[in-house]
């Protein structure tokens, strides 16, 4: 199943294109968002992208998540009875 | 939660990975992971200062040491050399699975009622003149502790209907959250039916709130030659606002687009910062002297930002120079690349300011406990809010040396914090007006402020390297005036620079 990760460079610079181009030939993975001078968003199956990146020096990858606006405000989360 | 005295373990570290190298950035963490291997009577001398420190374990002479500190300690050791990470240890354990729940529905009736019987329709108006409140979001608890009641929001005739199950109904508590230009409400134990009607007091920018307590003059100067990125839902344009630039990094939108995203927030979050209007007709700021910049991290309408549009906005306010980053987000799980962005700024002379999270007591939230940022937390001061506001739910112990000031109810606490700021009714720009919100959001712009208002012309002219965050850092905590609370609560205290 594929799901979506986020690719980080960590290394002098920006991304090398080589390892783009290494993560876009990955059967099954498809890069949703190459806009950033230093990562990219990928959509693919977990096992084989972690293995790529594994064998690519100062790269770190994670799962896509997301962030709220911290909030204080209570909630109803049942109505009266 | 550990007092001030008790000791907890930490993890000491260098700037990146676990050993210090021999580069000049890494020359301060070097000399103290190597001095830790001979501590003797327990403490670690650093340019004349005694730190209590007992050494447990080292991966090598110039590696990470794992040490029981007291927060205080902790707090000392990071003010002395900011170029180490002193991370508390955190101890995992498997998650369990939650407890089915069985929760009520509404049962919908043929005639379209709910269940919960006739609604009550209540109207919300202006003190000032009566006009009605449009917009306001009214929370009724019929039972405030399961969560139980209804909510809705005012229409244009200021009514809203809400769904209590009798015509008249004993509430344990009322909640009035205008959308602006009015002070919040909370009426407990009240009794409510088709007849209530609720008064909202206007807001008055004149008003001595939080922020311009502890910040009572903010010149036109104050913190000139700062450049500020506010990381959030965008910046709107506002008289009170200069907006220097910025960028929307939301995948799929208009890359220029970094106005508000329709959540306010980061409209409110900028003014807090840098609002350069002056009561009673604006608003001022903690530092209206800033370049204010905006990165909009949350897309159109929503209230959810992803790692990447975070990470890729970092990292263009640090192409942009700012100094500062505000961050008035967070609360998801730990992310390597959000990290990685954070350090990778750190590292580059920006420093990113980071909210602790209104979770009520809980740890710092991710990514404010990332040790290359600085975690705020959230106080109060009794008297500057109407105590008829939703704020007075907010008061909570521990209290201050001065008992007028106490750490907001709402404020996730813990080792990792760094600095405390006033975050309880505080007034500041909204699209269209001004209002008044509460949160760690709100602390943590107040810290940014008095942040800029700290940097000499010294540190701003530093080289754009490690060296220079751990001056600012320096350079804010030394301003930071413990209020009382404890470590665990505050930090170091509040900034109070000039």
């Amino acid at each position: 199943m594929k799901a979506r990760f986020v690719l980080r460079y960590r290394g002098a610079g920006v991304k090398p294109e080589a390892d783009v181009e290494r993560v876009r030939a990955l059967a099954g993975a498809v890069i949703v968002d190459d806009s950033s001078a230093r990562m990219v968003v990928v959509e693919s199956p977990p096992a084989p992208l972690r293995d790529l990146v594994g064998t690519l020096p100062d790269w770190v990858m994670a799962p896509e998540q997301t962030y709220v606006v911290p909030d204080t405000r209570p909630r109803v989360e049942r109505p009266p009875e | 939660m550990a007092k001030a005295t008790e000791t907890e373990q930490y993890v000491v570290l260098p700037p990146r990975g676990l050993r210090a190298g021999t580069s000049a950035g890494d020359a301060q963490a070097r000399e103290v992971l190597v001095g830790a291997e001979s501590v003797t009577g327990g403490r670690l001398s650093i340019d004349g200062s005694q730190v209590p420190v007992k050494v447990i374990d080292s991966i090598a002479s110039n590696g990470a040491k794992l040490v029981e500190l007291s927060p205080a300690s902790a707090l000392a050791l990071r003010f002395l050399r900011p170029g180490l990470r002193v991370v508390p240890v955190v101890y995992y354990t498997p998650a369990v699975a939650p407890i089915p729940q069985v929760e009520s529905r509404p049962v919908t009736t043929t005639s379209g009622r709910t269940a919960a019987g006739d609604t009550i329709t209540m109207k919300v108006v202006s003190k000032k003149d009566k006009s009605p409140v449009v917009g306001a979001i009214v929370v009724a608890f019929v039972d405030f502790a399961g969560r139980t009641g209804a909510q809705g929001v005012t229409d244009g005739a200021g009514q809203v209907s809400l769904a209590l199950g009798a015509a008249s109904v004993q509430l344990q508590r009322l909640y009035i959250y205008p959308v602006d230009g009015y002070w919040s409400l909370i009426k407990k134990n009240v009794t409510v039916s088709s007849a209530s009607v609720l008064t909202l007091a206007p807001l008055d920018l004149a008003y001595t709130d939080g922020v311009r307590y502890f910040y009572p003059s903010s010149p036109d100067d104050a913190g000139a030659g700062v450049t500020v990125g506010v990381v959030d839902t965008g910046v709107a344009a506002h008289p009170d606002l200069v907006i220097a630039g910025g960028a929307n990094t939301v995948p799929g939108e208009d890359p220029t687009d970094f106005g508000d995203n329709g959540v306010h927030h980061g409209t409110h979050v900028a003014g807090i910062i840098a609002a350069r209007g002056t009561p009673p007709t604006g608003i001022r700021g903690v530092a209206p002297g800033v370049s204010l910049r905006a990165y909009r991290v949350f897309g159109q309408g929503s209230g959810s930002a992803s790692s990447f549009a975070i990470a890729k906005a970092i990292d263009q306010a640090v192409t942009d120079k700012c100094d500062l980053i505000n961050m008035s987000l967070g609360g998801g799980q730990a992310d390597p690349v959000l990290t990685a962005a954070v350090e990778d700024a750190r590292a580059a002379g920006s420093l990113c300011i980071i909210a602790a999270g209104n979770d009520g007591r809980k740890p710092v939230s991710f990514p404010a406990y990332d040790d290359r940022a600085l975690a705020v937390s959230a106080m109060g001061r009794k008297g500057t809010f109407p105590t008829s506001a939703t704020e007075a739910g907010d008061v909570a112990a521990p209290y201050g040396t001065d008992k007028k000031n106490f750490l907001a109810d709402f404020s996730n606490v813990g080792p990792q914090l760094d600095l405390v700021g006033p975050g309880v009714g505080i007034m500041s720009t909204v699209p269209g007006g001004y209002e008044e919100i509460s949160g760690t959001s709100m602390a943590c712009p107040a810290v940014t402020g008095a942040a800029a208002r700290s940097l000499t012309p010294k540190i701003l002219k530093m080289k754009r390297a490690a060296a220079r965050s751990d001056a600012m850092v320096t350079a804010v905590v030394a301003t930071a005036k413990p209020l009382g609370f404890g470590p665990t609560f505050e930090g170091h205290g509040v900034p109070r620079p000039d």
